[in-house]
């Protein structure tokens, strides 16, 4: 398990998010409007969504330059073990419509160890069985989930 | 005579074989996340909501309100034995309960944070059973007005009362809100913000959105954690666990002003656990004749926020249940358990759906008694628990997640969003912009476009008819005082002042 570390330019980080939200605002109002406001008495489909859109630009506006203001230290994952993570899921969610429940659960659990560290193949071997058939007898024979063992 | 027979029926429904089990389940469920650190009974709730579609509203409900006050129970282990909070609400149990570890006391220490947790809840219990009814009768006469602005209340005092960024909070309701529209708008029929894909026509799923934000935020953030804690599980014996009369004495107060303080602050909205036991230990600080002991191992610095964290976590139904606006995100997520059941919390929860109600009003008070249970005499399984290693423990939570979301609506889609939401949440957390905002934000969105719709319909277009409504009116004057309070005006006043002091000066 690696430790974390504290990234370099946190603070350009810090700006780029309140960025990302103060667009994310902007286009929110943007498209709210072309759905229609209606009027006072029966408000359209776009008339909440445009008050949240000019809501989320003017918290977005403040958070940008309390962000360009204070600067912010923060602890983050190594990239490695986060993108096994996200690599095992992906694989879990390719996998189990056209090869199973248990073929997928065996890959997510393979590469989500190894994100852990160096496979230990004894106790890792027993934890996946263990899971395998905890899960088919759970989730297909318990709650009846539309799963398959094997195949799709 | 009424009460009593409601109170008796509750007591049957929740006795039933099939609802004490879930209740068992439920409790052993959050006793274990809540003494496993920086696993939240958010994650586990999250985690659990797929399941609890296959059970009647009521026995989902047991079971989901089991894991939110067993995780109080549990929190407190890790806090007093490793001096690592399990969950926010028990970080005020580090100050003093490991002093006591470090003192050899640890066992005296996990006794009385259950016997007072007990206490806490217990007496809170009385207080659902007995001011719900009474605040749902007085609820009765809310419009569309008054329930917008409560809820405009609840989210404006969540994002600003929690602990971090005022601002940062506020974004994140908004953020919450603008998510929650996204789909089919239910008055025209129109696709809003979909962008073309079918999948998102129901909207954004809530199971993928709160177990991405809790769940897979958790365990991408564990990579940056300091390692597995081992610990001599061997430490903590029953018979360690006996506290002396005089500790038992010096825990008695205390246990009743946090039960207090808790209950008030549980039943408000937007104020969780974590203030309630910080402001119990406060509070005890202050009355106290030697308040130096506080953070060398004083008896009364866990018993109060215990008492306290234990309270707020039952009186916190109050508002979900009568009001439908829930106190926590926790809340809104079991808002959001029941409205898949197509029950919606309101002020007629109580009379429409008195079985619900009155049967997980008792179920609490099982569940506390399974919970002394659990705690004392299992205390051993629970100090062996904080040693399971991260690399087979998130792992198998990963399969977990990925069952529960893809089994909702047996949608790929919503799997691959419960990752979008993953990555969001932990970039999110690491600049410290809190998620459960977010989820609070998500949950009432739709239900504050109903009311304002409807009110704006009822006063004739007229936007004054929410200052009109004097309830509705307080609420909003509320809304402003928080605020106000919030916004990071220091730096001006001075400003303000010190052009006044040099003006003077001038003249």
């Amino acid at each position: 398990m690696g430790n974390g570390k504290q990234i370099r330019g946190a603070q350009y980080a810090d700006i780029a998010i309140a960025l990302v939200l103060l667009a994310i605002g902007l286009g929110f109002t943007i498209i709210a409007y072309g759905h229609g406001l209606g009027s006072m008495r029966r408000i359209g489909a776009g008339a909440m969504p445009f008050l949240i859109g000019c809501a989320l630009c003017l918290c977005s506006l403040i958070c940008l330059f309390g962000a360009l203001r204070s600067r912010i230290e923060v602890d983050v994952s190594p990239p490695l073990p986060v993108a096994l993570v996200l690599i095992a899921v992906v694989a879990w969610a390719l996998m189990v419509e056209p090869f199973g429940l248990v073929p997928a659960t065996v890959v997510l659990m393979l590469i989500g160890t190894f994100a852990y560290g160096p496979i230990r193949w004894v106790s890792t071997s027993i934890v996946i069985a263990a899971m395998c058939v905890g899960c088919v007898a759970l989730f297909i024979y318990g709650f009846r989930l539309p799963f398959t063992i094997f195949g799709g | 005579m009424d009460l009593l027979n409601q109170i008796l029926g509750g007591f049957a429904t929740a006795s039933t074989p099939h609802n004490i089990l879930f209740c068992f389940i439920g409790v052993t469920v959050g006793t274990f996340v809540g003494v496993l650190p920086g696993l939240g009974p958010l994650a586990a709730i999250a985690l659990c909501l797929p399941i609890t579609f296959y059970l009647d509203p009521t026995t989902a409900m047991i079971m989901l309100a089991g894991i939110f006050y067993g995780a109080q129970y549990g929190s407190s282990t890790a806090s007093i034995l490793l001096n690592i909070p399990g969950t926010a609400s028990a970080a005020v149990t580090c100050l003093d309960g490991y002093p006591l570890t470090q003192k050899g006391q640890a066992g005296v220490a996990l006794m009385i944070t259950t016997l007072t947790s007990f206490a806490g809840g217990t007496m809170a219990i009385v207080l659902v059973m007995g001011l719900a009814p009474v605040i749902s009768a007085f609820a009765m006469n809310f419009s569309s007005a008054e329930y917008f602005s409560v809820m405009l209340l609840g989210l404006v005092a969540a994002s600003t009362l929690s602990i971090g960024s005022p601002i940062k909070g506020m974004t994140m309701v908004v953020a919450g809100l603008a998510l929650s529209m996204i789909g089919t708008d239910k008055y025209t029929g129109e696709f809003r913000f979909t962008g073309g894909v079918l999948d998102l026509a129901e909207g954004v799923s809530l199971v993928a959105l709160s177990i991405g934000l809790f769940g897979v935020a958790e365990i991408l953030s564990s990579f940056a954690g300091k390692g597995p804690v081992l610990l001599n599980a061997s430490s903590v014996r029953l018979r360690d666990m006996l506290p002396t009369k005089q500790q038992l004495k010096q825990s008695i107060l205390p246990t009743f002003r946090g039960m207090g303080i808790g209950s008030v602050i549980g039943a408000m909205p937007g104020a969780g656990p974590a203030l309630a036991s910080y402001l119990a230990y406060v509070a005890e600080t202050q009355v106290s004749k030697n308040p130096e002991k506080f953070g060398t191992g004083a008896i009364e610095g866990i018993a109060a926020p215990e008492a306290a964290n234990n309270a707020s976590v039952q009186t916190a139904f109050i508002p979900t249940l009568t009001l439908g606006v829930p106190g926590d995100v926790v809340m809104a997520v079991l808002i959001g358990a029941l409205m898949i059941h197509g029950i919606t919390p309101g002020p007629d929860f109580i009379s429409s759906h008195g079985d619900i109600f009155w049967g997980l009003a008792a179920s609490f008070w099982i569940g506390n008694v399974l919970l002394l249970v659990l705690n004392i005499p299992l205390i051993g399984i629970w100090v062996r628990m904080l040693a399971i290693p991260p690399r087979i423990l998130y792992p198998i939570m990963l399969v977990f997640v990925c069952i529960g979301v893809y089994s909702i609506r047996n949608s790929i889609f919503d799997v691959y969003m419960m990752l979008l939401f993953g990555v969001v949440g932990y970039v999110l957390a690491l600049f410290r912009y809190p998620a459960p905002p977010l989820l609070l934000g998500f949950v009432l969105g739709p239900l504050m476009e109903q009311h304002l719709r409807r009110a704006l319909l009822l006063g004739r277009g007229d936007p004054m008819t929410f200052l009109h409504h004097p309830i509705s009116a307080i609420f909003l004057a509320l809304c402003l005082v928080l605020i106000l309070r919030s916004l990071p005006l220091g730096p001006i006043r001075q400003k303000l002042r010190s052009r006044q002091v040099h003006r003077v000066d001038m003249e």
